[in-house]
């Protein structure tokens, strides 16, 4: 049986490359839930038309801005969610920060991942059951509770929260595309 | 003396046979340059042997010396036809011709030996001629048999063709020699000339065969053209208009089926990401060169579906390794080293022929022809599999570009799609206002095109300002900005207030489509006879306010939620009344947040400076300003937004035509 050593974690790291915003473009919003889409459509325009998986990229935006208006400053819209982007054919670079007291769960979030990622890899699915969803103390009957699963997974260059845990810094590196295989003429 | 005796009275016979040795010399000599095992060169040799036997012979006339110099001949035609077969088939075989070869030749010696130093009688001397000449006999009397076990053989073709006269010719020169001595007279002038001129068949036969081969090649290689041309037509769907990829690879496949005999052949193509081979084309019955799971029922489609969703990994398996060396595969007959697939004759491993499509030294994918034991493959096939393979590169890696190239297109045909309905809906000149004056810079940014502004006139000295930017960009924004272009422009004449507008515009972009439709939007309702201004905004950038009074920038702010968002959204209006020298701007994001090269934004501060600095200018003065400032500043940044500027500039009063603004 696996030991969810495999599990991916959410870094916390104040002095991540990631934070590093130079030549970023940037954008601020109000924590209006109504205009989460609209805010996503603002970010996702700049992205070259090279990348392919444009839709499942938005959607990843859309969920990291939705944390932040609905989680981290509780929909309050007089709080402000500020936000850093760039992109290019081989990236997709975020900071997304909020105004909010910041995520406290993260090792709690962690080690559920752990867990879970445990009875994944050990084929345990009566027990998987109770892995389902995570819901930390600001969660409602409408969070799913998986969106940062799926984030680990996509942001496959890194994923990283601030020593205060309210600014999310995540890369995106998308593969590169060549033709043909380097062939080595060997025997 | 020698060469007086050879001048002075040459004999007829001598005559006839060295002008025979000659022209088999010449012959040979001129047929050298044609070949390249250097078979020609020893066989004009041969003559230059015949031809220097015949002078020592009439000099010497020693019976024991000629007959020695037969043996030296005809081990010498021995070596020469028959020591191929036997290099061919092994090291064994070719110990014992060497062997062979050796006794006559140690025959050859003892007799001159014996002729010199008189050791043996005339009968044990005619004896040891003969019994020497039995190995030669015997060896070249198996030379079909060596042929067949060694089909592959050099010159293997030419003995074929001139075994029967050569030996025959053989025959009847020993026989004579044997029956009336090698002094006869007939045996050196008509059976020793006819011997020497049969040797010549080896010319002729020679010439025939290069002229078969010739004949052969241009056929095999019009044959090639035409499956050259087959193979060009198949991959020609990459110009018709409904072109696939997929098209180009089932028709390769099926050419490579029908021109080189195989019974199955399959294409795959390196992956895009990783570093492996899949299959993506299979026509045919292809006997899959690898290990089928167990669980996989021995049925022809199920088993065409698993290959064709086959994919290995560089150096894993017979391809991924064909494609990590970029080699070609040949596997003529028997299957060896193919796995066993099961008792099912079409699943047998019979030939395979594995070759990769390269261009500039990267594999792009690789060809396999293949047919069920026992067929085989010759190595024609092979040849033909490889030519194909190496034209069908170039036909992949051109629709490699023709796709890419499409897909550049596209991105490019939106854009100007997108640039076309943009510019399609600004408007042609702006309405003309009594002490107002109007001026716009808008710079589409690459592929984005979403801006919009209007000035639309609702009354003799009044009009509506519009400045929008909606979300997304490309056709779906130009969409999104027809629509609201068309609402506007219907509402518009309404007399309405400006937050009305707003909100039916609003209604009509807020419905239930299946399209993005969001749009920031700030509109100014301009009513010259009154002086006012009534602004209403949906989520867009405050107005600039240069106060000529105060000489100060102000910023107009009314707050609300962009165009889309929801049906009942309401937008709140501000209204004042600006003074004579006073400048309204209207901007969008991209104005604001354009990035300098140092990854700092615009903003409104310097846009505000800028307007300062420029109000004393008209309207279009002031734009122009705000342009090249925002244009010194991003340098040459890429810009990733549109960029509308729209200025409105109050004219101070000339005393003659008093306005409601002065």
């Amino acid at each position: 049986m696996g030991d969810g050593a495999h599990a991916k974690e959410i870094k916390v790291d104040e002095n991540s490359p990631l934070f590093d915003r130079t030549g970023m473009l940037h954008k601020e919003f109000p924590s209006d839930f109504r205009q989460i889409r609209y805010f996503t459509l603002l970010i996702v325009q700049s992205a070259p038309p090279d990348i392919k998986e444009i839709n499942l990229l938005e959607q990843q935006i859309s969920e990291v801005i939705k944390n932040a208006v609905k989680h981290g400053n509780g929909c309050d819209p007089e709080k402000r969610i500020r936000v850093w982007y760039s992109f290019s054919p081989e990236h997709a670079h975020l900071v997304v920060e909020d105004e909010g007291p910041g995520f406290k769960d993260i090792e709690k979030w962690n080690e559920f991942n752990r867990r879970r990622q445990k009875c994944l890899e050990g084929e345990d699915f009566a027990a998987l059951a109770e892995y389902v969803s995570f819901r930390g103390e600001r969660a409602d009957d409408n969070d799913g509770g998986n969106a940062l699963f799926a984030a680990l997974e996509y942001w496959n260059g890194g994923f990283v929260f601030n020593q205060k845990r309210n600014c999310v810094a995540m890369l995106k590196r998308f593969p590169k595309k060549r033709r043909g295989l380097a062939a080595s003429g060997g025997e | 003396m020698v060469f007086g005796s050879i001048a002075g009275a040459p004999s007829g016979q001598l005559l006839v046979k060295l002008a025979l040795s000659a022209v088999l010399v010449t012959f040979f000599l001129f047929l050298r340059g044609r070949e390249t095992e250097g078979t020609m060169s020893r066989y004009a040799l041969l003559g230059l042997l015949l031809a220097l036997r015949d002078l020592s012979y009439s000099l010497f006339p020693s019976l024991s010396l000629f007959r020695a110099s037969d043996l030296l001949l005809f081990a010498a035609l021995l070596y020469l036809r028959a020591f191929p077969f036997a290099s061919a088939a092994g090291p064994a075989r070719r110990r014992a011709f060497a062997l062979l070869i050796a006794l006559p030749l140690a025959a050859a010696l003892l007799l001159s030996l014996s002729a010199a130093f008189g050791l043996l009688g005339e009968g044990a001397r005619a004896a040891l001629w003969g019994a020497s000449l039995l190995p030669v006999a015997a060896a070249l009397a198996l030379e079909p048999l060596s042929a067949r076990e060694a089909p592959d053989a050099p010159g293997r073709e030419l003995c074929r063709r001139t075994y029967l006269i050569l030996g025959a010719s053989s025959l009847a020169y020993l026989g004579a020699e044997a029956l009336l001595g090698a002094a006869s007279p007939f045996f050196q002038g008509i059976a020793a000339p006819l011997f020497y001129a049969s040797i010549l068949s080896v010319a002729f036969a020679f010439v025939d065969s290069s002229m078969d081969q010739l004949v052969g090649a241009v056929e095999h290689y019009e044959e090639s053209i035409d499956s050259l041309y087959d193979l060009l037509l198949a991959a020609g769907a990459a110009t018709k208009p409904d072109f696939s990829l997929q098209d180009v690879l089932d028709n390769m496949a099926r050419v490579l089926v029908e021109r080189t005999g195989a019974e199955g052949a399959i294409v795959l193509l390196a992956d895009e990401f990783e570093e492996a081979v899949a299959v993506r084309a299979l026509h045919g019955s292809y006997p899959p060169p690898f290990k089928l799971p167990e669980s996989l029922p021995r049925e022809r489609e199920r088993v065409a579906a698993f290959v064709r969703r086959s994919r290995w990994k560089l150096g894993e398996g017979i391809f991924g390794e064909a494609a990590r060396a970029g080699k070609d595969i040949f596997v003529p007959r028997g299957g060896e080293g193919l796995p066993d697939n099961g008792d099912e004759a079409w699943l047998r491993s019979g030939a395979l022929v594995v070759s990769p499509l390269a261009v500039n030294g990267r594999v792009i994918g690789l060809v396999s022809l293949a047919k069920a034991a026992p067929g085989s493959f010759s190595e024609r096939d092979f040849e033909r599999c490889k030519l194909l393979a190496s034209f069908a590169s170039i036909a992949v890696a051109d629709s490699f570009t023709f796709l890419e190239a499409a897909e550049r297109g596209d991105i490019e045909r939106e854009a100007a799609i997108a640039w076309d309905v943009q510019a399609a809906l600004r408007p042609r000149r702006f309405p003309e206002l009594p002490g107002l004056e109007l001026a716009v810079f808008s710079q589409p940014a690459r592929g984005v095109c979403s801006d919009y502004y209007d000035a639309i006139q609702t009354g003799p000295a009044r009009a509506l300002v519009a400045v929008g930017d909606v979300a997304g960009k490309g056709v779906a924004a130009s969409l999104v900005m027809a629509m609201i272009r068309a609402v506007l422009h219907l509402v518009a004449p309404s007399g309405k207030d400006a937050p009305t507008i707003l909100e039916w515009v609003n209604r009509a972009l807020a419905g239930k489509l299946e399209l993005d439709h969001f749009a920031t939007m700030g509109i100014v309702a301009v009513d010259a006879s009154s002086g006012g201004i009534e602004l209403a905004n949906a989520g867009h950038q405050p107005l600039i306010w240069y106060r000529a009074s105060a000489e100060a920038i102000a910023t107009v702010e009314s707050k609300s939620v962009p165009l889309g968002v929801e049906r009942g959204s309401s937008f709140p209006a501000k209204r004042f009344s600006p003074g004579p020298g006073d400048v309204l701007v209207m901007y969008t994001d991209g104005v604001v947040e354009a990035m300098s090269a140092q990854g700092k934004q615009y903003g409104r501060r310097n846009l505000g400076d800028a307007v300062q600095r420029s109000h004393a200018l008209g309207a279009e003065g002031i734009a122009s300003e705000i342009r090249d400032d925002l244009a010194s500043f991003v340098g040459r940044s890429r810009q990733h937004d549109d960029q509308t500027v729209l200025v409105m500039k109050v004219l101070r009063s000339t005393g003659e035509e008093p306005t409601a603004w002065n």
